[in-house]
This record gives C-alpha cells, sequence and structure tokens, in this order.
C-alpha cells in the first residue's frame, strides 16, 4: 500500500513518513502544493494525506484538481484547522476523512486502513480465503488458526491481493502500490516475495497469470 | 409598553387634539350663546321701545313731572306688538307695565307675579337705558318710563336654550367622531413613522456574531433615518471586520500552536511504539525539543501581544543610550550574519547633532524591537548583502532606520506583513523558524512607546524599516481593537 503525505512542517512530514514506513506502507512526501499535486496526479497511490495550509497550492485546491481529473484516490486531510465550516468544506470538496492535528498515530492509522479497506469495496476488516484469514486491521495473516509470520512487503502484497480477490492484479500495479520513489527494487523481487508468501501459507495460495500478473481465490 | 416612544406619540397627539377641540367647541358656543341672547335681547328691546312710545302719556305744555300731577289717561297694551314674537304660549311675548301711581297693567300671556323692578341703582348714569334680566326661562327687558314706573317685556327663551343644548350636543358628538379619526390617524401616521425603526431594530436583532454579513436596507428607510440606518451599516462593517480578524486570527494562532504539538505528540508516540537505539531516541528528544521551542516562542509572542491589546503592557521607562541598544543587538544578531555574509553596517554619528543619544524607555522592549528588525533583515536578505542601520535624531524624535538588501515585499503586503501570522513567503518564513509574529510585535511596542514604525520597499532591491520615537514619552493611544494591525 502506498500513501503521499503532503506536509509542508518538516519535523511532522518527517515523523509522518517514518510512522508510516514502520506501519508497512510504502510512503512518498511532498512538502508544498504543487509537488503534491504533481505526484497524486502521476503516481498510483492507496491514500493521501493531505495538509491545509500549504504553500503554493492549498490543500483545498489540490482536492478539488485532483477530483476534477477525476483521481479517486481517498484522501484523509490531516490539519490543525478544527473548524466546523473547515471540516465541512474539506469534506464537500472531496476528501474522505478529516483528523485535526495534534492526532493520535493509532488513529491515523485506523482511518488510513478503513479509507484503503473502503476504497476496496470491502466492509468487512477480515478476509477470508479458505482456511487463511487477513486481518486488516491487526495486519496479521492466520493460517487454519495458527498465526503465520510474515514481512511487512509480504503482508502488503497479500492484503492487496486479498482486498481485490479474484481479480488479476498486475505486476505494474502492484509495483506501483507497493513501493514508493525511495524504493531501488529489481523486478524479480516481486517474484521472490511471492514465493515466500506461498512457502508460508501454500502453495496454490497466489495464483501465477504467467507475462500479466497475480490473483488470489479465482 | 406606555411607555415606549409610540404611546409618548400618541398621548403627545391625542392631547393636543382634545385642547384644539374643546378650546374650538367652548369658543364656539359661549360665542353663538351670546349672540343668541343678543338677538333676544334686542328684539325685546325693540318691542319695549314701541311699547312705551304708544303707551307715553299725552304732552302737556304747563304740565309738570312730578309725583302730583293728574292721574294719567287709560292706556293699553298694544297686543298686537307682542305677538309677532308668536302666538304659542311657550315662546309668546308678554308685557307689564307699572304706572307711576302703582298701577299694574298686564298683557294677555303674560304669566303670573312678575315682580316689579327694583329701582336702577344710583351711580348708573342713565336711567332710561334698557336693563335686562333673567327669571328662570324667562327673559325680560325692563325699560322705565319717563314719567315713573317702569315697563317689562318678556318672553320665554326656552327654544333658544333648546337650541344651545342641541348645538351642544352636536358639538360634543362632532368633537368626539374627530377626537376618534385624529387617534386613530395619528396611530396610523405614528406607525408609518416608526416602521422603519422596527425594520431597523428588527434587522439588527437579527444580526449576530455568527451572522454579521446583513445590511439595513437604506434603499427603504425615510430621509431622516436613512443617516441613521447608513451609521448603522458602518458600525456593522467595523464589527464584521473585527468579528473576521479575531477569526483569522484565532484560527491562525490555534493552528500554529497545534502544528507543534502535533509533533511533540506523534514524536512520542512513534517513538515509543517500539524499541529504538539510542541514536533514535536522541533524535526523537532532540525534534520534541526544537518543537515545544518553538511552542515557547509563539506563546510568549502571543502574551506580549495580548497584554499590548489590553493596555497592560509593562514599560519599565529608564534614560537609555539608544546608540549603545542598537550596538548591542547588532553584536547579538552577529553569528546570524556572519552565516550568511551579510554585512551589518551601523551609520550612528557622535556628536550633537546627528546623536540619538540619551532617550527614556523601556531598554528591554527596545532592543527586542531592534533585534527583531536586525534579524528579519539578515533572513529575507540575499546571500552577501547588507544591511544597514542608520540612527538620527529630528526634532522631536529619535529615527532608526534598517535597511536591507534583499527580497522586498510586494507592493500590496506592505501593511498586511504588520499583521499577526502574515507571511509573504510561508515556506521561506518556516525554513527560517519565524513564528510569523516579529513585526505585530514590534508594531505593539513601538505603539506602547508613543512611536510608528513604518515599511518602505523595492521588490527584489530591499526594504527599509524605519522607527520613530518620540523624543518626549507620549502616552500609548488605547487599543483599538483585540486583533489585527490599527494601520
Amino acid at each position: 500500500m502506498r500513501i503521499l503525505v503532503v506536509e509542508d512542517e518538516p519535523d511532522l512530514r518527517r515523523l509522518l513518513e517514518q510512522a508510516l514506513r514502520e506501519a508497512g506502507y510504502a510512503v512518498d512526501t511532498a512538502e508544498d502544493g504543487q509537488t503534491g499535486l504533481y505526484k497524486a496526479t502521476t503516481w498510483e497511490y492507496d491514500a493521501l494525506v493531505l495538509d491545509l495550509m500549504l504553500p503554493g497550492l492549498s490543500g483545498w485546491e489540490i482536492l478539488s484538481r485532483l477530483r476534477a481529473a477525476k483521481r479517486l484516490v481517498p484522501v484523509l486531510i490531516l490539519t490543525a484547522r478544527d473548524g466546523l465550516a473547515d471540516r465541512v468544506r474539506g469534506l464537500d470538496t472531496g476528501a474522505d476523512d478529516y483528523l485535526i492535528k495534534p492526532f493520535a498515530l493509532a488513529e491515523l492509522h485506523a482511518r488510513l486502513r478503513a479509507l484503503i479497506r473502503r476504497a476496496a469495496g470491502q466492509a468487512s476488516p477480515q478476509i477470508r480465503i479458505d482456511d487463511v484469514v487477513v486481518d486488516i486491521a491487526a495486519r496479521a495473516v492466520s493460517k487454519a488458526g495458527e498465526p503465520v509470520h510474515l514481512t511487512a512487503r509480504e503482508y502488503s502484497l497479500v492484503e492487496m491481493l486479498a482486498l481485490r480477490r479474484g481479480q488479476v492484479v498486475t505486476r505494474t500495479e502492484l509495483y506501483a502500490h507497493l513501493f514508493d520513489e525511495e524504493d531501488d527494487s529489481f523486478s524479480n523481487l516481486l517474484d521472490v516475495h511471492v514465493s515466500n508468501i506461498r512457502k508460508k501459507l501454500g502453495k496454490d495460495f497466489i495464483e501465477t497469470r504467467r507475462g500479466y500478473g497475480y490473483v488470489i481465490d479465482v | 409598553m406606555f411607555r415606549s416612544l409610540r404611546w409618548n406619540l400618541l398621548g403627545w397627539h391625542t392631547a393636543i387634539l382634545l385642547a384644539v377641540l374643546l378650546g374650538f367647541g367652548w369658543t364656539l358656543y359661549q360665542r353663538l350663546q351670546r349672540l343668541t341672547y343678543q338677538r333676544v335681547d334686542t328684539e325685546l328691546a325693540g318691542a319695549a321701545q314701541l311699547i312705551t312710545q304708544r303707551t307715553r302719556p299725552p304732552h302737556r305744555p304747563h304740565g309738570h313731572v312730578g309725583p302730583h300731577a293728574e292721574p294719567e289717561p287709560e292706556i293699553n297694551i298694544p297686543e298686537s306688538l307682542l305677538q309677532r314674537f308668536g302666538t304659542d304660549e311657550a315662546e309668546a311675548a308678554y308685557a307689564v307695565l307699572w304706572l307711576r301711581d302703582g298701577t299694574e297693567l298686564v298683557s294677555a300671556q303674560a304669566p303670573p307675579d312678575v315682580p316689579r323692578p327694583a329701582p336702577p341703582p344710583r351711580r348708573k348714569e342713565d336711567p332710561d337705558r334698557p336693563r335686562f334680566r333673567q327669571r328662570g326661562e324667562l327673559r325680560e327687558v325692563i325699560l322705565p318710563r319717563r314719567n315713573g314706573g317702569y315697563l317689562v317685556v318678556g318672553r320665554s327663551i326656552r327654544s333658544e336654550e333648546d337650541q344651545m343644548q342641541r348645538l351642544a350636543w352636536l358639538l360634543g358628538g362632532t368633537g368626539l367622531a374627530v377626537l376618534f379619526i385624529g387617534v386613530a390617524g395619528g396611530w396610523l401616521l405614528v406607525d408609518r413613522a416608526l416602521r422603519p425603526i422596527a425594520v431597523m431594530s428588527g434587522t439588527a436583532a437579527a444580526i449576530s456574531a455568527s451572522n454579521l454579513s446583513q445590511r439595513i436596507d437604506v434603499a427603504g428607510t425615510e430621509s431622516e433615518l436613512g443617516p441613521l440606518a447608513r451609521v448603522l451599516n458602518r458600525m456593522l462593517d467595523r464589527l464584521e471586520d473585527a468579528f473576521e480578524q479575531q477569526k483569522r486570527f484565532t484560527a491562525d494562532a490555534s493552528h500554529e500552536l497545534r502544528t507543534p504539538l502535533a509533533v511533540i505528540i506523534s514524536q512520542a508516540e512513534l517513538a515509543l511504539s517500539r524499541e529504538r537505539s539510542t541514536a533514535e531516541y536522541r533524535q526523537a528528544l532532540a525534534t520534541c525539543a526544537s518543537a515545544a521551542q518553538r511552542m515557547r516562542s509563539l506563546v510568549n509572542g502571543l502574551l506580549t501581544l495580548a497584554r499590548a491589546d489590553a493596555g497592560m503592557l509593562q514599560l519599565d521607562r529608564a534614560p537609555f543610550d539608544v546608540k549603545d541598544c542598537v550596538e548591542e543587538c547588532a553584536r547579538m544578531v552577529a553569528p546570524l550574519a556572519e552565516e550568511r555574509h551579510i554585512a551589518v553596517e551601523l551609520d550612528l554619528p557622535e556628536g550633537a547633532e546627528g546623536a540619538a543619544g540619551e532617550w527614556t524607555g523601556d531598554v528591554q522592549r527596545i532592543a527586542q524591537v531592534v533585534t527583531n528588525l536586525l534579524s528579519n533583515a539578515i533572513r529575507y536578505n540575499v546571500d552577501g548583502g547588507r544591511v544597514r542601520v542608520r540612527l538620527t535624531r529630528e526634532e522631536s524624535a529619535v529615527v532608526l532606520a534598517v535597511a536591507d538588501t534583499g527580497i522586498g515585499i510586494p507592493e500590496g503586503e506592505r501593511d498586511a506583513i504588520f499583521k499577526r501570522f502574515y507571511r509573504v513567503d510561508k515556506a521561506r518564513s518556516r525554513e527560517m523558524g519565524g513564528t510569523g509574529l516579529g513585526l505585530a510585535i514590534c508594531q505593539s511596542l513601538v505603539t506602547a512607546h508613543g512611536g510608528t514604525i513604518e515599511c518602505a520597499s523595492e521588490l527584489g532591491r530591499g526594504s527599509t524599516f524605519t522607527v520613530r520615537l518620540p523624543a518626549e514619552p507620549v502616552p500609548a493611544p488605547p487599543p483599538l481593537l483585540a486583533v489585527g494591525a490599527e494601520r
């Protein structure tokens, strides 16, 4: 899962990046409005964390331009502006959630998980595939009731395929969502992750559509 | 309710109308009554004259007039003369004639017991003049006879009195009707006059802190109320402006304070979320410390401004040397200037003519202003630029000018830069660690000393901030608004 953080306060930007990375997300950052809009319209993100008071373009402007460009990415506004009018305006401009600074990291994580889950059309935080259960809230996977240890990358891969269960996810999409711009990955790394997951969850858990992508549970 | 303007106006209106009606009715009634009696009297007097002529005793050439004269010849009252008043019993006239010898001659219609008139008072100049008397509803004229005795002619004036009665009723009724119509008209007029006021007060009442954009409709108000409406509207404009500034300031202050708070909380949470290396903890604590530092300077700045707004800024006024103060401040910012290779030139001439010398004020606060202006001049300068500080004494003021060779300030923003949290370039200001309060604080401190601060700037060439401190300490003007620059 790849997230863009648009925040002009350097300390907070660095903190958010670190916290989200530690939670297993791939994270890109932007320190002003123009960069934020450029990145949001150029790459595919699973969620956007957007400040409102930004130099250059304001958060509202980024949001309305993003929605005008038919970008459906879930947007969480993270701002110190706590007025009712600001919250209403933010949500009405096209934001999916609104969180006020200062905030608890746990809440930010929970809201982001909910946003990503709902964007995938999944209402429940637990996805059951045969005897494998993917718990999105706990970021944990179990097989036949036994917890299975996955690395953050592996988990993200499983989560993404599980959220789009029954659909083929292309390699390009997987690259776009699992790795951020700082990742210097080779294409075969994806295959390494997939083979590790198969070792842990069973050979048939992930099917390969050769030259196309991967799919779970057809 | 009855103390209201409406009832007051209506009360006065009614009272005046009542007074006019009463005065008019009373005068009219009195005048008509007098005319009626006069007419009756004239008629009676005329009849009496005629009767006297007809009943005059025959002329005697040698006759003596006196009590011992011979008895009068037979006299008859000419009834025909009385009949012209009408034959109806109620208004028929009558005559009674007392002869000199006491004989009483009574006409046909006379009521019984007409008293003999008393002799006229002695002092009357003309005893022959007719006198009038009223007996109940009977009006009588008394005419003394030339040779003694009296003639009384009278009649009932009941019909006249009935007429006056009817007139009184008519006047009273009409008066009441006029009063009623007048009061109703007055009510309508008062209502019409007060309606714009009611509309205005309704509009004013509907205006609250959350809804200050409404205005009183000036086009619909009467000419006298127009200026009032406009005055109210201008007041509302100022109020809305002040509220808007207050709201913006609160939002800004909240934003500025929440951001470092968010850093501290998130950093602490993140650091505690798992085991970290010492270097990581060190980094986390450093981040928290710098965010806390920023909050401290924000809170200090906001407190200074709040005190200045409330007029509670304590100034320790004492004489000090402005030149020394400026030199000290320049030493303090020297490392910052060196870092960016900026030359700070001090132009502080000695001597009686140019020296600023001693000045009375709060040295700490003035130093705060100078340091702020100097560090701004360095922050918003180009690398390798210059800052020139010039101190002069004008006739009645100490003038400090801080000029830089920096980026300058766009023309439209030269007043705005003194507003709280206003930043020309937000990203740059943040990078420099500015709170966005520096110039607002400078202005507050200078104003508290009775001075002024101005900004002149040329985009791309640099800016000059000029502080003018009056030589004679002037009491600071009372703060106008709690928030925002007064410029």
